[in-house]
């Protein structure tokens, strides 16, 4: 992980000192994922939120009971995929893909328009299901349990694996209602907590202090970058074990690139990142794998990949002879 | 040295261009023109009867009595009449009109769409003389029948009708409305793990408030402007309604009915240009509501 440095840095930290020990279960789990340095404790805190949760077997981060357990004690790789193909009707977009990611890493997904890069994000959180014509073979793991298997369910799938997208899209509602809107799918009804909540999830994505005296205004007021890193907040409110992003700075500015680009850096969270731009592979990420026609090409070390990559079809992609 | 004069970049219309644009300019006041001109034909022609009632009378008696001697002009009953059919139609318009707009938008496959959407359009179509012919020979004895009334052209049936003609065009909007919430934000829905039912309801239908809200009240519009429904199965009693089993003369109605056996310029013609008069307030009042709230839907 990238060492912390500057605002941000600081923000996390403050969150993270925030969802320390004396705070019940509850909130515990509510920063799990995102906690600086506290991941460890939190895990255990996770585990005990679950039991603390009672017979409705359900945190309000969405987890499952006996999965949060097992999340806690959760060793291998955070993500999975064995020999995924996967059609889109007759189209084979994605051939043979294996793949494993660490936790707490931020793994780069690079490669040219129509790839397959932004379909693999999609599996991961089943958001692939609503295209008609959706063909899969292979396994995908997530948290060392597999997404696509009989049973399965792609809504408590979604609540492990959030998502920000290409383009910023608030719910047209309150800041503080965007925030809210996936713990209240839950079922976390309390003022107090939501309230605890939406400091946390807007201190995580930085920016609380941009927001924190207009939280009653609509999303669709602030700019674009504040509106995107609502997005980034809105899905932290979930504790998600992964956050997936789509090209999530293709629509911003430079200064709101960076912005959120010093977050990634900064938080402690594995985080998918599918990107266009391969300076921004190279900043934020930990490894990074190449796809090239439906093919995963090379997955490796990002400082590997960009210096010296193994694959002719990887080094003529980063030194910007096609794509 | 003396600069030289700057040039002037804006290019001059050509003789064809000028002429298209006062041709274009002539149909814009045409248009306006006739409106202005309507309004004030319609007000002049309606405040001679101020010379035989007072404003109040008019619209707070309940006696409407033109052919009598002396005459009597009190278009409460007529206005109460047009109102109920128009409430009471909505009741059944607007639930049955959004969920049908619901279901084509968010529920129904792409084939079932694909027929469904043109099918509801057609309907709209449907001219207004059908239906009422359908309620007059079809509806009225059904309910009289049914319900041992001693009429069928009354409240209800008029609300059905009307209700069956308000419901493609509110369905057809309400789609249109519903279909333009971008498809990212409900993705983000789902992303969040909502379910299919917790995005409609909590995104979509929220994020289409306002656009929801301009169908059903241009679907009232109609109702309340619909003229020979109400002529041919309210029942044509210039009474206010106590139940929706009671015959009424809508506003509407009553100016079909009677403009053709008045004598121009006599109190009775200025009383039927005075019901216009409230009829346009009334519908231009759910015109201006339906345009704040499809304003207030585009800014967000």
């Amino acid at each position: 992980m990238v060492a912390q440095s500057g605002p941000i840095g600081e923000a996390l930290g403050a969150a993270g000192a925030a969802a320390g020990p004396s705070r019940d279960a509850r909130e515990g789990l509510a920063l799990a994922g995102l906690a600086v340095g506290g991941a460890e404790a939190d895990a255990a805190g996770e585990a005990k939120a679950s039991a603390a949760n009672g017979p409705k077997g359900q945190a309000p981060g969405g987890l499952d009971g006996p999965l949060a357990a097992e999340g806690a004690a959760f060793e291998g790789p955070i993500i999975e995929a064995v020999d995924v193909d996967f059609y889109y009707g007759a189209f084979h977009a994605l051939k043979g893909v294996s793949l494993a990611v660490k936790a707490h890493e931020v793994t780069a997904l690079i490669g040219p328009s129509g790839c397959g890069k932004s379909t693999f994000l999609k599996l991961l959180n089943r958001m692939n299901d609503f295209v008609p014509g959706a063909r899969l073979s292979g396994e995908i793991k997530v948290a060392g349990r597999s997404i696509y298997g009989p049973d399965s369910d792609p809504v408590s799938i979604r609540r492990l694996v959030g998502m920000v997208f290409q383009r910023p899209n608030p719910f047209p509602k309150s800041i503080y209602d965007n925030i809210c809107y996936g713990p209240r799918l839950t079922g976390a009804r309390k003022k107090a907590d939501l309230d605890v909540l939406v400091e946390k999830a807007l201190r995580a994505a930085a920016l609380w202090d941009d927001v924190k005296d207009k939280l009653a205004k609509s999303a669709l007021e602030l700019s674009g970058g504040q509106q995107q890193r609502v997005c980034i907040a809105r899905a932290l409110a979930l504790s998600p074990e992964i956050l997936l992003m789509d090209e999530p700075t293709s629509a911003l500015d430079p200064i709101a690139t960076a912005k959120v680009e010093e977050w990634i850096k900064g938080a402690n969270l594995s985080i998918v990142i599918v990107t266009h731009n391969m300076q921004q592979a190279a900043r934020v990420s930990d490894h990074t794998a190449f796809f090239y026609m439906g093919e995963l090409v090379e997955f490796g070390p990002t400082m590997e990949i960009f210096t010296r990559p193994r694959e002719l079809r990887t080094e003529n992609y980063i030194t910007g002879r096609f794509g | 040295m003396s600069k030289e004069e700057p040039i002037l970049l804006t290019p001059k219309l050509s003789p064809t261009e000028k002429g298209a644009q006062f041709f274009f300019l002539a149909c814009a006041i045409v248009a306006l023109g006739q409106m202005f001109l309507i309004t004030v034909f319609l007000l002049a022609e309606a405040g001679g009867l101020l010379a035989t009632v007072s404003l109040p009378e008019f619209l707070f008696s309940k006696e409407w009595y033109p052919t009598y001697r002396p005459p009597e002009f009190g278009a409460l009953a007529l206005i109460l009449g047009s109102v109920a059919v128009t409430i009471c139609s909505s009741l059944i318009a607007a639930p049955v009109g959004l969920a049908l707009a619901v279901y084509l938008s968010c529920l129904a496959g792409r084939r079932v769409r694909e027929l469904a959407k043109p099918a509801v359009e057609l309907m709209a179509g449907i001219p207004s003389v059908v239906l009422g012919f359908i309620g007059l020979v079809v509806v009225a004895p059904f309910l009289q029948e049914t319900l041992d009334l001693p009429t069928g052209l009354n409240v209800l049936n008029a609300s059905v009708i009307l209700a069956v003609m308000a419901i493609p065009s509110i369905a057809s909007l309400g789609e249109d409305a519903l279909t333009a919430v971008p498809r990212d934000v409900q993705d983000a829905s789902y992303a969040l793990g909502a379910t299919r039912w917790e995005t409609i309801f909590k995104v979509t239908v929220p994020a289409a408030t306002s656009g929801l809200s301009t169908a059903v009240i241009l679907g009232l519009g109609r109702a309340l402007g619909e003229t020979l429904v109400v002529l041919m199965v309210a029942g044509g009693a210039a009474q206010i309604p106590t139940s929706i089993f009671d015959s009424v003369r809508p506003l509407t109605a009553t100016l079909a009915a009677e403009m053709g056996e008045t004598a121009i310029g006599s109190a009775h013609y200025h009383a039927l240009f005075a019901l216009g008069v409230v009829l346009f307030v009334l519908t231009m009042a759910f015109n201006l509501l339906a345009y704040w709230l499809g304003r207030r839907w585009r800014r967000g």
